[in-house]
Parts: structure tokens; C-alpha cells; sequence
């Protein structure tokens, strides 16, 4: 294996706040909205409850074999054959979502910034740069996070400071009118969409430099992501209302117009896209990271270096195929998708989880000797 | 016909650029690996530029869980 590099505790919390609020802040206001409507606010804290749930287990799973990623703990457990089938195929789960992730970016630019360019054309472009930084190694990604978190957090500030005056509270009302089973059932996708992909941050968790605050890392850093995704579904509704946060896919986008400052500073949405520029950007270069090491470390590889610019290759034309349009894409994320992450985020660590605390307390009551 | 081209100089470029190096360390599993995807990439570009309609692969992930 290759020299493992470090990164630090407080970086990895960036890194994982950055990765939950990714392309999440864009799509998710009118995924929650579409069926708890003004509601989608109460949804989001059931997201958050449950995400903080899941990382909860991914926690106790990686403290379980400190210094082994998710694949090295899948050969451990399942053995050599099997092992290195399952982690293939959360080597297919990842380079999915990095391709998912990729083509929401292009999808985003196409539609409301760029609308005469070739959406391969964007592609490139981001590939090029996630390539070269992935090349560069995750400290080195972890300490950009470091460079561009204060960023999006001031400029997320200013955006929700810009928006107060456009509140309007009748549109929260009335709460919970229709009961609690649409707001249960509109959380579904939003635990599948930001909160099981935490799963796959496992294969960097244990690079970082002391165990027992990585794990605390883990926990605010989700809790700050969930927090912001909160803040920005609550803002849609306070200002958009529930149907237009609903009716449109970029909702965080539509809220970014609506800001004024007096009569005379209009339409500064570009800036403010600068936060999803950069959220989305990291959310795809850890994904894009993680889907090279997976596959490296599936293949018993030395390095993974070799194979991010023939993986950039690859995804390029993928981001192309992967859907016919946007709608395909949205009902996809909304409809498989949870079924699928909760195949690799639920269903995966717990089988792991429970094997490993079998195999412990067999070979701790018979061996004693070899359970150190 | 031009982005055929283009792909394919490419391709070549990143063999050069990573082939060399892969080749004078004589790691041969890694250099399978970087070829399998490299040809994968620059087959399925060469289809998506030529214009041939592919059919999405998440469309089988759908077909496994029945929706």
C-alpha cells in the first residue's frame, strides 16, 4: 500500500460539510417541498435526525478497525473473493454518484447561467480541474477545504441576511395540516440523497491524524451540512412559498433572484452561486477521489494515482449517457436511489458491523490469545 | 470526425504522460487497470460523439429493484 496521507481532524469536518451540502443545496428545497409542501422544513429535521443516526453507525463501524478503509474492512470480514466483490461493487456505487453529481453540476449551468453551451463542454472543464486535484492527494484537497470553507459560510450568511426582509410567515401555515405521513415520506429521498453517501467518506476516515476527534468531526461536520440544508429549505419557504420552491428544481437558485438591496443592487445570484460552484465542486472531487482509491484498493494497486486521468476519461461520456434528461435524473434520485444507497449505506455496514462483533466475541471466548 | 481525432490524440497524450512512467517501474497489475479503463473511456467517447444512442445504466439498477 501506498504511504498513507494525513489530514487533520478539523479538516475532515469541512470536508464532510462541504460533501453533505454539495448538490444537495440546489435540488433538495423542491425534492422536500414537492410532497410536504410547506411542511418540507419538518422533513429536514427528520433527515437530519436520522443522517446523524447513520453516522452514528459509520462511527462505531470505523472505530471497529482503526486505519482500515471501508474496502480493506470488506476483505477482512468476507475474505479475499468476496470481499473484493462487494467492494467492487461500492466501487460501481461511487463512480455512480460521482457521475450523478456531475451531471447535476452540468445540468445546473445549462439550464440557468449557460444555456448555449454544450453541456460536455462544462464537463471538461470541471473534470479537468477534479483530476489534477485528485491527483494532488487528499491533503491536499483537505487543505483547500480549508482555504474556501470561510467562503461559502460568510457568503451563506450574507445570503440568508439578504433574504430576511423577504419573509413572509403566512406561507409556513398551517403546520402539519395534512398529518405527518407526507412529511415522513418526502424525508425518504433526502436521507438517501445527502446522508447514506457519508458512507463512502469511511475510505478517507482513516487518514485522519486522531481517531477520537475524527469521530467528533464526523458528527458536527454532518451537523453543520444538515444544518445549512435546513436553513436554505426553510428560507425557500419562507420566501418562495411551498408551491413555486416545489414547482421549480433549482429553488435555492430561484431564492438567489429574488435578492435586492433597496431599489438599485438587483439580481447578484451569481455571486451568491459562487457557494454552490464550490460546494459542488468538492462534493465531486472527494466522490471522484474516493471512486480511484476504491478501485485501487480493490485491486490491490499501489498507488491510484496512475488511473484518475483515464477515470475522468470514462466519466465523461458517462455524464453523457447517464440520463436522457433532467426529469429522468430528478425521479431517480427520488424514486431508486434511496433504495440503492440504502443498500450500500444501511444494509452493507450492518452486515459488517455484525459479522465483525460475532468474529470478535467467538475468537475472544475461545482464543484469547489471538483477539488482540 | 474532428472529436474522433481529438479523443484519440488524447488518449495517446495520457499514455505517453503515465504509460512511460507505469512501464519503466514495471507495474504491470496498474498498468492493466490504467489500460482496461482508458480504452473503456475512449470507446464509449468516441461512441457518445459519434452520435450512437446508449442506453443509461441506471436503468438496470432500476430493472434489480423491480421499480
Amino acid at each position: 500500500m501506498a504511504k498513507k496521507e494525513k489530514i487533520e481532524s478539523t479538516q475532515f469536518r469541512k470536508l464532510i460539510s462541504l460533501y453533505i451540502i454539495g448538490t444537495s443545496i440546489l435540488l433538495i428545497p423542491s425534492i422536500l417541498a414537492s410532497e410536504a409542501k410547506q411542511d418540507a422544513w419538518f422533513s429536514a429535521i427528520i433527515g437530519m435526525s436520522a443522517g446523524l443516526l447513520l453516522v452514528w453507525l459509520y462511527h462505531t463501524l470505523g472505530s471497529f478497525f482503526p486505519g482500515k478503509t471501508l474496502v480493506e474492512c470488506n476483505k477482512e470480514i468476507f475474505g479475499k473473493w468476496l470481499g473484493t466483490l462487494l467492494s467492487f461493487l461500492m466501487f460501481m456505487f461511487s463512480l455512480i454518484l460521482t457521475t450523478l453529481v456531475l451531471r447535476n453540476l452540468g445540468d445546473f449551468l445549462t439550464s440557468s447561467m449557460f444555456p448555449e453551451t454544450p453541456i460536455s463542454a462544462i464537463h471538461i472543464v470541471y473534470l479537468c480541474i477534479v483530476a489534477i486535484g485528485a491527483r494532488y492527494g487528499i491533503s491536499n484537497i483537505a487543505r483547500t477545504s480549508d482555504l474556501f470553507s470561510p467562503w461559502i459560510f460568510s457568503l451563506f450568511f450574507i445570503f440568508v441576511l439578504l433574504l430576511i426582509p423577504k419573509f413572509e410567515w403566512k406561507h409556513i401555515q398551517p403546520i402539519l395540516a395534512k398529518g405527518v405521513t407526507p412529511v415522513l415520506h418526502s424525508s425518504i429521498p433526502y436521507i438517501g440523497f445527502p446522508f447514506l453517501e457519508l458512507v463512502l467518506l469511511l475510505m478517507i476516515f482513516p487518514c485522519v491524524e486522531n481517531p477520537k476527534k475524527a469521530g467528533k468531526a464526523f458528527f458536527t461536520g454532518t451537523l453543520i451540512g444538515a444544518f445549512v440544508l435546513f436553513t436554505i429549505t426553510l428560507i425557500s419557504i419562507f420566501v418562495l412559498g411551498a408551491e413555486s420552491t416545489a414547482s421549480n428544481i433549482y429553488a435555492s437558485f430561484e431564492l438567489a433572484k429574488k435578492i435586492e438591496i433597496g431599489e438599485f443592487i438587483q439580481r447578484v445570484e451569481v455571486i451568491i452561486a459562487l457557494i454552490w460552484f464550490i460546494t459542488i465542486f468538492f462534493k465531486l472531487i472527494i466522490c471522484f477521489y474516493i471512486t480511484v482509491f476504491c478501485l485501487s484498493q480493490t485491486l490491490n494497486l499501489s498507488d491510484y494515482r496512475p488511473l484518475t486521468l483515464p477515470m475522468a476519461m470514462l466519466l465523461l461520456p458517462l455524464s453523457i449517457i447517464i440520463s436522457p434528461n433532467i426529469s429522468y435524473l430528478i425521479s431517480f434520485d427520488t424514486t431508486v436511489w434511496p433504495l440503492y444507497a440504502l443498500t450500500f449505506g444501511l444494509v452493507l455496514p450492518l452486515i459488517l458491523l455484525g459479522v465483525a462483533f460475532m468474529k470478535k466475541k467467538f475468537f475472544s471466548k475461545n482464543r484469547p490469545s489471538q483477539a488482540e | 470526425m474532428w472529436s474522433v481525432i481529438i479523443i484519440l490524440v488524447i488518449s495517446i497524450l495520457i499514455t505517453v504522460f503515465e504509460g512511460r512512467t507505469l512501464l519503466k517501474e514495471k507495474k504491470w497489475k496498474e498498468l492493466c487497470t490504467f489500460s482496461v479503463l482508458l480504452l473503456a473511456g475512449c470507446i464509449l467517447n468516441i461512441v457518445v460523439s459519434i452520435g450512437i444512442e446508449v442506453p443509461t445504466p441506471l436503468e438496470w439498477i432500476r430493472m434489480i429493484y423491480g421499480l
